[in-house]
């Protein structure tokens, strides 16, 4: 006994999966946009890029659903694969908190940086106004000594390494320029008494004083630390280049 | 409607409506919030590259679609040179009209390539236009502050190596994967570009292969983009830059990383530049000249439009020349920039 076949449903279906798929990829990247999360994946100035990059899938999402009460076409393993590939890309960005990049990826060994800034220099600054990135430049180039005695204020995450001694930790931010995966570490080691009990990730702003200290062999510029205190993340967590 | 792919098609649809449903109520999936440190920076890159990537992308659908519906393969044939030499530099030079990164690129290669243009063309725009446009000349400017032998040899040396790859590759016999209208299309304008008149029905025909398209290429760019993440997670920079940063280490070093990093070619050199005081000039050009040319996420894309054969000879070409312009480079000038 065979079962007779049955008719196809009067809609298409892969039309009806990637008229979903346009519309939730744009509704991903205006809800990122909207709660300001978009700064967690690339530099905010390629936000407009992304409001336009939204309105624009809205609108072939908007004429894709024209297709789908159309007879159904034929479905290649090709044309299931891309629905596949970029449902994930939706689902993975809806579904997973949006996280900045933090203590996880920190590079401690990688923190040198430089600039295009050739003119950033100790001489005259007043350094408790400078970032990490900023910080980052100089203490690549110059000597730790020549950085003795300058006052910091910073704010940044906290990293762990087992490298360095204890009371001491690094605040740590990503220098980004395009988006997170050109994202470069940079940070200061800090002194502190309570160093060690602070847990990675956590907000700090750090006020203190450089000092040129020994550290496994060469003579690395740490912030003495004269005040360490927990904040709040900041709204965009990277910092653009120097 | 193959039975075979019915269920998949279904369980996207499912989910998809899941997903939507809570994003709208700012909830995470039962297990995702507290998911590793690792595989959240995974998750983060992964979405940086798509997210930034993604208008790119759909500029370059739009610009293919044009082409596609509004060009005819005789207007192509006609403005295109017939001499390989000439063919592929105009190719080269292409890019300063169409300013568009890789992601771009690609997709309009494939149309022109489409509409009857020579093959070394379209290969040398695919490799020369992320590099060869105004957007990515000024910010390699400003990044290098004009430096002449960084921002004039990046220039010179993509158009140098774009076109002998491409008068080579397209030589050397058919490149093409498929000719781009093979691809499946369920609506009713596909071949009836000639009769679009009218703006309103000039943008809906652009809108709705340009859909097509933005699935086409679109998949390519999703699994190259994982597969850049997950190599940057597992593989931390440190270790590849500890390779060397002679001439010859160096610039393989900065090779691979561009390579592995699949940064957008439009500010690829703000991340060269931090390289800068460790590596030479040499070393620092390959990056910034082999990178936009051949990067993880380019190289899937790039199966949309050319055969495996031709793909591994242009990545072979580029990654050959790149290099031996970089060591020159590297042991005439000396090091670090």
């Amino acid at each position: 006994m065979t079962t007779p076949p049955r008719d196809e449903p009067p809609i298409d279906l892969a039309a009806f999966a990637e008229c979903l798929i346009l519309g939730g990829m744009a509704a991903m990247l205006a809800t990122k946009v909207w709660r300001g999360t978009v700064v967690f994946y690339i530099h905010p100035r390629f936000t407009w890029l992304v409001i336009v990059a939204a309105v624009l899938l809205a609108a072939l999402a908007v004429r894709r659903m024209r297709s789908i009460f159309r007879q159904p076409g034929a479905l290649s393993a090709g044309r299931a694969m891309s629905s596949v590939a970029l449902a994930s890309a939706v689902i993975l960005g809806s579904a997973v908190p949006a996280r900045p990049l933090g203590a996880a990826t920190f590079e401690f060994g990688d923190m040198s940086f430089r600039s295009r800034n050739d003119a950033l220099t100790v001489v005259g600054a007043r350094t408790e106004g400078w970032n990490l990135a900023q910080w980052a430049v100089v203490a690549s180039r110059d000597d730790a000594t020549t950085l003795a005695t300058l006052p910091v204020d910073v704010t940044g995450f906290v990293v762990h390494d087992t490298r360095l001694p204890g009371q001491h930790f690094v605040v740590a931010r990503y220098v980004v320029a395009c988006c997170t995966a050109d994202g470069t570490g940079v940070g200061l080691i800090v002194r502190w008494p309570d160093g060690t009990n602070l847990t990675p990730d956590t907000w700090v702003r750090v006020r203190g004083t450089i000092v040129a200290e020994p550290l496994d062999g060469t003579t690395e510029p740490v912030v003495a630390a004269d005040d360490v205190r927990v904040i709040d993340a900041p709204d965009n967590p990277y910092l653009s280049p120097p | 409607m193959g039975r075979s792919v019915r269920p998949i098609i279904n369980g996207i649809a499912v989910t998809l409506l899941v997903g939507l449903t809570l994003v709208a109520s700012d909830a995470p999936l039962p297990g995702v919030a507290g998911m590793a440190p690792r595989a959240q920076a995974l998750v983060t890159i992964f979405l940086g590259i798509v997210i930034e990537a993604l208008p790119f992308l759909l500029a370059g659908v739009l610009v293919s679609s044009a082409i596609h519906l509004f060009v005819s393969t005789e207007t192509i044939q006609r403005l295109s040179p017939q001499a390989s030499w000439r063919a592929a530099l105009l190719g080269a030079l292409l890019g300063l009209a169409f300013p568009v990164c890789e992601c771009g690129s690609i997709p309009t290669a494939r149309r022109l390539l489409d509409r009857g243009a020579p093959m070394p063309l379209g290969i040398a725009f695919v490799l020369a236009a992320p590099v060869v446009n105004p957007i990515v000349i000024v910010s390699t400017w400003v990044a290098f502050s004009g430096d002449p032998l960084i921002v004039g040899g990046r220039i010179a040396l993509t158009i140098i190596i774009a076109t002998l790859v491409a008068v080579v590759v397209g030589r050397a016999g058919t490149a093409c994967r498929s000719p781009v209208h093979a691809l499946v299309h369920h609506h009713e304008h596909d071949h009836a570009h000639d009769a679009v008149s009218g703006w309103g029905a000039r943008i809906r025909a652009v809108l709705d292969h340009s859909a097509d398209e933005v699935f086409e290429m679109g998949r390519y760019l999703i699994i190259g983009a994982m597969i850049a993440a997950t190599l940057q997670v597992t593989i931390p920079r440190a270790t590849l830059l500890a390779i060397g940063s002679d001439a010859f280490g160096g610039t393989f070093t900065l090779m691979v990383l561009a390579m592995v990093l699949s940064i957008c070619s439009t500010v690829d050199a703000f991340v060269a530049l931090s390289f800068a005081g460790s590596f030479s000039s040499g070393a620092i050009l390959a990056f910034l000249v082999f990178g936009p040319m051949i990067d993880i996420k380019a190289l899937l894309m790039l199966t949309t439009t050319f055969n495996r054969a031709a793909i591994a000879r242009m990545a072979l070409g580029a990654a050959l020349l790149s290099a031996a312009a970089g060591i020159t480079i590297s042991l005439l000038v000396g090091g670090p920039s």
